[in-house]
């Protein structure tokens, strides 16, 4: 952690994209090679265990993924070193929030990861709508982590310390557990508090929506597994309802994404469908929906940033999100469409990726505990297939436009970037026992 | 900018004022700090010499007035026992430092000041006050009021910046929200206030200074300033309003901390809906300045030097690592 | 020759030799009755254990040799049926994957590393589909691919079920406490082999090139429905879901062979024969048979294949045009091609000593031996007539004398790679029946049936075979007026009007709720409550605020500071 800390400052030093880039490559290649065997003392106090070492690696990952895919906004004129800043700090800030043991820190690291996205939105975003993203963004999260801020410096005040591992569960209630879980609802987002994601999303550029889908989101279920140390098992309520909202949420926005003409909405709302599974399984809080949520939040986490960087290569080539401009996309940049359909068989849970083993791990999890959940996850199954064929078939298949027939084909740093997505979700199916 | 003399005496005086309420040792002295207090002030917003700062000036001087009757009244009559008097005592000092329910002359004085002398208005002139009220806390039984006057002050102060236009208006009713909490970290101990209130004015002082050097008067004027000094702006903007890497969030930690061991949950939540809402108007000017693309980024290009106020919000972001040793 | 030309070349010969290897290692394993289990951990956590298993003995084998068998031969076909499309190589890669997939079903015996080929076989067959880039082609591929989603589901569901016994091997599963989990299983096996409520798709996949189309029909995708249910059958060995797939399954081949005898599009003729003989395939399990089952698959695929191949010269040879009514007189311009379509034919409807003959008899022996309802016989009997009668139609369609073709048409007996490639799988499928009873199928089954029954088959085929010319003009023959001839004709040729059930209806339901929920909750509740209607109050009382600021009276905001401590006071 100390070396990660160390090299992530080095590259905050540089601030120039190649070495960043390189660095933060090699970065995650060795903390890959670091797993920690239980809750590990790093330095200081950060502390790892398997959740926040795997999602360490995925930030460090998604992040340079998101730094390969915006050479757009380097070759600009628009601050580009400052556009480099601000992904590095987010970066640092998503590390440090992930393996620190004190939950007051854990707090203002939580808070202060939203500040960076916010930048990037506003400051590079697309279209005038990008401030009324950016306030939605601002104040769905800041009205959830209000009551988390009472009800954290409350427990640490009932217990003396702010150790997050402290395993005497001080909270009793429903109005506590909605405090504390309420911040990380709405940042994963679930479904009713989904409004900031997709309009984030539209508006945000490139590396924006790859950190905010990729990492971000992941912030959510990581509060709540903390978080939960503190509960007791009094929240049985909450647990039903945030398991049924979610659920019938899920499906509900996995219908919605049938009706979007736009690329990135359409991949915004399918998060939020994948992040509906991921909220029910941590509710459910058995070993197998924990670990099945943690390898969906890796799965989503690289696989919606490959698609996100996919929806901007067809950007910067159409200049439109809409499926209507981009169409017929296979006649013209066949290996696009290739990695377009690798990544969305990876997004429709086909195998062999882990998207496919979180989801069996999950579903195995949900309908031990209901069997009455059976019905709307075949709906749930079924049409979060749909939408990410939907996509494939609106955008690559059909006749195109003969306005775009002077498009380029993939240059090989798009291919890079996708192979960059598509292996881990290939590759972790072999050691799947490896992230736990 | 040649200082004329006169300002240094105001300014002494004032500071003067400020450290005989801070020192006092009875109501009569603290009384006569305020009456001082008043008194140097005038001449700093009269400095200007346009018609809007006198009628500023005389707006401040009668309510400033009013409230030493009030203080003067409510001193005489404490002896008679009285609560409703001692209440009077406690009113004249709240309105003095302009907070609601006595706030309404603060956001109509300041359409009349520069900068500087709101940045005083702002800081210095509530120290004395606040001074007083903390002894009043002492051994009074005003805890109703001051309960009243907190939570009037946070919400009176952040719901009314939302919908105003002009920058001086906005940070007027900043500063009676952040009025708000600067009460209840009275209510914690001094030294918790002393704490806040440092902080707070330094952060305050940052982005004051930035209004000031761009000379924007309304959220229309921080379109057009510079790209880096926007971005400068912003940061002060968001630490002013408390979101928590920055060092504005540290002074409210501080209190909350504080407020949540005394067992006033009540309090702490309308401060944070308060600091929610206002964080609305923050994000008004914030966003004039963040949207990088809009507004002409070479209408005022000013040769300006290394911003050390800013450089202070940033110090906030290190704030966790402090924190690891405090907690 | 090419790099794209070597590559159909390589993978022919690559399947030729994985073909004879399979074979011979199938006869082995099934002499010395020998099955080989490769077994990789993937997860293992409390007590749950999920692995990619490989499953080697004569019934994977065989079904594996058959498969690379017929995908030689389709491979060297496609050199010929797609020469002149721009992005061969696709096509070439894609289909390979395709045939992939399908030999990662056939040899896991494990629930989850079954997923593989299955989920597999679902998405190359929608981009094979959907190669084309017409929007038939679009509307087809989606049909396809949702309903072998539907099968996805199911197996994902029947694996989160399954998991209360600790491994997901098929073998290791004795008792089934969960009825859910037979059902599931039985569905994702209807779904992939197209059986009643599902059925819309297979037709609809004839928009796939007509290589794709042999292969798909013949013995990839949709018998892995057959095989899955072969393979779990000891699971669903008596209960209700058995019988409720017989049903399903008569209804199949009825509706099939029916509507086969009213298509005049060449293709999808060829594509319901598939339909009614996976039918029969699925019949002949739910009654318990399952290797008689397997054994009518693997000489359905070889004769299936060989078919589609004909089918497809006979598509180019009319200038492209699918619709048999344009056909006429194929038998003096290509007599090789049609002996094989008519052989392959013949055999379908089974007649004696070819390849069909051996299953499709055994099949319906047994059928009768073990059906318990006299109104399912009858089904059975109506469909083996009909079977008869819409081959038999396709043959009179192809060789009438008198001439239909178009003035452009080229005919000619094809080139070389079809007449080798056709004639591989023609030879199989001739040999295949009797090679298979003699390798595999060692018991004997003993067939007891009174004399009506044993004859009633052979009577209703002879019948529907008398019949079957007649069916050519049905309006005329019937005497019905042109409206009713119109309603049954259109009611026959639409499959029972299944394609719309399966396609408007649900579609128009799923866009009107999630219309509704778009509407109501996206941009309705949601967006109004919470952030819009949250900052108009606060505008409001903003502005209100605003109002008592309007005047400059310094005694106006004292007197409101005076009346705000009255107040408190009076508390």
């Amino acid at each position: 952690m100390l070396k990660v800390a160390l090299s992530l400052s080095a590259c905050l030093m540089v601030l120039s994209w190649g070495e960043v880039v390189a660095c933060l490559a090699l970065i995650s290649l060795l903390f890959l090679l670091s797993k920690p065997a239980g809750l590990e003392t790093t330095c200081f106090s950060f502390e790892l265990d398997y959740f926040s070492w795997a999602l360490i690696a995925l930030t460090l990952w998604v992040t340079t993924a998101s730094m390969l895919s915006s050479t757009k906004v380097k070759n600009s004129s628009k601050s580009s070193a400052l556009y480099l800043l601000v992904l590095v700090s987010m970066c640092v800030s998503l590390c440090l929030t992930f393996s620190v043991s004190s939950s007051v820190v854990f707090y203002i690291l939580f808070e202060t990861c939203l500040i960076p996205i916010l930048v990037i939105i506003l400051g590079w975003g697309y279209q005038p709508e990008r401030a009324q993203a950016g306030l939605y963004l601002l104040f769905y999260t800041m009205f959830g982590s209000l009551p988390l801020l009472i009800i954290v410096l409350h427990c640490s005040n009932l217990m003396g310390s702010s150790y997050l591992f402290s395993t005497g569960a001080s909270m009793t209630g429903l109005l506590s557990a909605l405090c504390l879980s309420l911040a990380f609802l709405i940042k994963f987002p679930m479904y009713g508090a989904h409004l900031w994601l997709l309009k984030a999303h539209v508006e945000a550029p490139v590396a924006g929506s790859m950190l905010l889908a990729g990492v971000l989101l992941k912030l959510g279920g990581f509060g709540l597994i903390r978080m939960f140390y503190f509960l007791d098992y009094n929240f049985l309520i909450m647990k039903e309802l945030a398991a049924s909202v979610s659920l019938w949420g899920g499906l509900l926005m996995s219908l919605n994404c049938l009706r979007h003409m736009d690329m990135k909405v359409l991949i915004a709302s399918s998060s939020v469908v994948h992040m509906s599974a991921c909220v029910i399984a941590l509710f459910i809080l058995s070993d197998w929906s924990v670990k099945g949520c943690l390898l969906m939040m890796l799965a989503h986490g690289v696989c919606s940033s490959g698609l996100f960087s996919l929806a901007n290569m067809v950007y910067e080539r159409t200049n439109s999100r809409s499926m209507v401009v981009a169409k017929g996309l296979l006649n013209i940049t066949p290996t696009l469409a290739l990695c377009w359909f690798l990544m969305l068989t990876a997004n429709m849970a086909a195998p062999p990726t882990i998207n496919l083993s979180s989801e069996i791990m999950l579903l195995i999890s949900l309908v031990s505990w209901d069997l009455i959940t059976i019905g709307p996850l075949i709906l749930l199954g079924f049409f979060s297939a749909t939408y990410s064929l939907y996509l494939f078939s609106m955008s690559q298949h059909g006749v195109f436009n003969k306005t775009k027939s002077a498009l380029n084909n993939s240059s090989l740093l798009e291919l890079l970037i996708v192979f960059v997505h598509w292996i881990p979700l290939n590759a972790l199916i072999l050691a799947v026992m490896f992230m736990f | 900018m040649m200082i004329h003399p006169s300002l240094i005496l105001f300014y002494g005086f004032l500071i003067f004022s400020v450290l005989l309420v801070v020192c006092a040792e009875s109501w009569f002295m603290i009384w006569v700090g305020l009456e001082m207090n008043v008194m140097a002030f005038i001449p700093l917003i009269l400095v200007k010499g346009n018609k809007y700062s006198g009628e500023a000036g005389v707006k401040y001087f009668l309510v400033q007035a009013f409230a030493s009757v009030m203080i003067m009244s409510g001193l005489l009559l404490k002896s008679c026992s009285w609560v409703s008097m001692e209440c009077l005592l406690a009113s004249g000092v709240l309105l003095k430092m302009g907070s609601a329910p006595f706030h309404q002359w603060l956001p109509s004085l300041v359409e009349g000041g520069s900068w500087g002398c709101l940045m005083v208005l702002f800081v210095v002139q509530k120290i004395s006050p606040l001074v007083a009220l903390s002894f009043l806390l002492k051994d009074g039984d005003y805890y109703v009021l001051v309960y009243v006057v907190i939570i009037c002050s946070t919400l009176a102060g952040s719901i009314g910046g939302l919908m105003t236009p002009s920058l001086r208006k906005i940070m007027a009713y900043s500063s009676i929200s952040h009025l708000g909490w600067a009460i209840s970290s009275l209510l914690v101990s001094s030294l918790t206030w002393a704490g806040y209130y440092f902080i707070y004015s330094l952060v305050l002082f940052s982005a004051v200074y930035l209004f000031n050097k761009e000379e924007a008067f309304s959220l229309n004027h921080l379109m057009l300033g510079d790209k880096k000094i926007r971005g400068l702006m912003s940061v002060s903007l968001l630490s002013l309003g408390g979101l928590p890497p920055f060092s504005g969030f540290v002074p409210k930690f501080l209190v909350s901390v504080g407020l949540l061991q005394c067992e006033t949950y009540f309090i702490f939540v309308v401060l944070l809906s308060g600091t929610f809402l206002s964080l609305f108007f923050y994000m008004r000017m914030v966003l004039s300045g963040l949207l990088l693309s809009s507004g002409s980024s070479s209408l005022v290009s000013s040769s300006w030097g290394s911003p050390k106020g800013v450089w202070f919000n940033a110090a906030g972001v290190l704030m966790p690592s402090v924190l690891f040793f405090a907690l | 020759m090419s790099l794209k030309t070597n590559s159909f070349m390589f993978f022919s010969t690559l399947n030729a030799v994985l073909a004879a290897l399979g074979l011979s290692a199938a006869s082995w394993f099934a002499y010395k009755g020998f099955t080989l289990i490769v077994d990789w951990e993937i997860v293992s956590m409390n007590s749950i254990y999920a692995s990619m298993t490989i499953i080697l003995d004569w019934m994977s084998l065989s079904f594996l040799s058959a498969v690379v068998l017929i995908t030689s031969a389709i491979s060297a076909y496609s050199l010929y049926y797609m020469k002149e499309d721009p992005n061969k190589s696709r096509f070439i890669m894609l289909l390979m994957l395709f045939v992939a997939s399908m030999l990662c079903l056939i040899i896991s015996p494990n629930l989850v590393s079954l997923l593989l080929g299955w989920d597999g076989l679902g998405l190359t067959s929608y981009a094979l589909v959907i190669y084309y880039q017409n929007e038939s082609a679009c509307n087809a591929g989606m049909l396809t691919v949702l309903s072998n989603r539907i099968g996805d589901v199911c197996i994902l569901l029947a694996i989160a079920l399954f998991s209360y016994a600790g491994s997901w091997l098929f073998f290791s599963m004795d008792a089934v406490s969960l009825p859910f989990i037979g059902f599931f299983v039985g569905l994702a096996g209807m779904t992939k082999s197209a059986q009643v409520p599902f059925s819309a798709w297979l037709p609809a996949a004839m928009a796939a090139p007509t290589p794709v189309s042999a292969l798909v029909h013949s013995s990839t995708l949709v018998t892995a429905g057959v095989y899955l249910l072969i393979r779990f059958h000891h699971l669903l060995k008596d209960t209700l879901i058995l019988q409720l797939l017989l049903v399903a399954a008569l209804l199949t081949t009825v509706m099939a062979g029916w509507g086969a005898n009213f298509e005049v599009d060449l293709k999808k003729i060829v594509a319901l024969s598939t339909l009614s003989q996976l039918g029969l395939m699925m019949m002949t399990l739910s009654v318990g048979m399952k290797t008689i089952a397997f054994f009518h698959m693997i000489s359905h695929a070889m004769f299936k294949s060989t078919l589609f191949m004909a089918a497809g010269v006979m598509i180019h040879m009319s200038n492209g045009t699918q619709d048999s009514r344009f056909m006429s007189s194929l038998h003096h311009s290509s007599p090789l091609l049609m002996g094989a379509f008519s052989v392959m034919n013949m055999s379908l409807l089974g007649f004696p000593f070819l390849s069909g003959f051996y299953s499709k008899d055994l099949a319906m022996e047994l059928t009768f031996y073990a059906l318990p309802n006299i109104w399912l016989l009858a089904l059975v009997l109506v469909a083996a007539g009909l079977t008869v009668a819409y081959s038999l139609r396709a043959m009179l369609l192809a060789m009438t004398s008198v001439s239909n073709t178009q003035s452009t048409a080229s005919l000619h007996d094809s080139d070389n790679v079809v007449m080798v490639s056709t004639s591989a799988v023609l030879l199989m499928g001739l040999t295949s029946g009797y090679f298979f009873y003699w390798v595999f199928l060692w018991s004997p089954h003993a067939v007891i049936l009174p004399s009506l029954m044993k004859y009633s088959v052979l009577v209703a085929m002879l019948m529907s075979g008398v019949l079957a010319p007649l069916m050519l003009k049905p309006h005329k023959v019937l005497g019905l007026t042109l409206v009713k001839s119109l309603i049954m004709m259109s009611g026959s040729s639409k499959m029972w009007f299944l394609p719309f059930l399966s396609t408007k209806y649900t579609t128009l339901a799923t866009m009107k709720v999630s219309a509704a929920s778009s509407e109501l909750l996206d941009k309705g509740w949601l967006e109004m409550y919470p952030p819009q209607k949250g900052s108009s109050v606060f505008a409001e009382l903003s502005q209100w605020t605003k109002k008592s600021q309007a005047t400059l009276l310094v005694s106006a905001y004292l007197m409101t500071s005076l009346m705000a401590l009255t107040f408190i006071l009076l508390i």
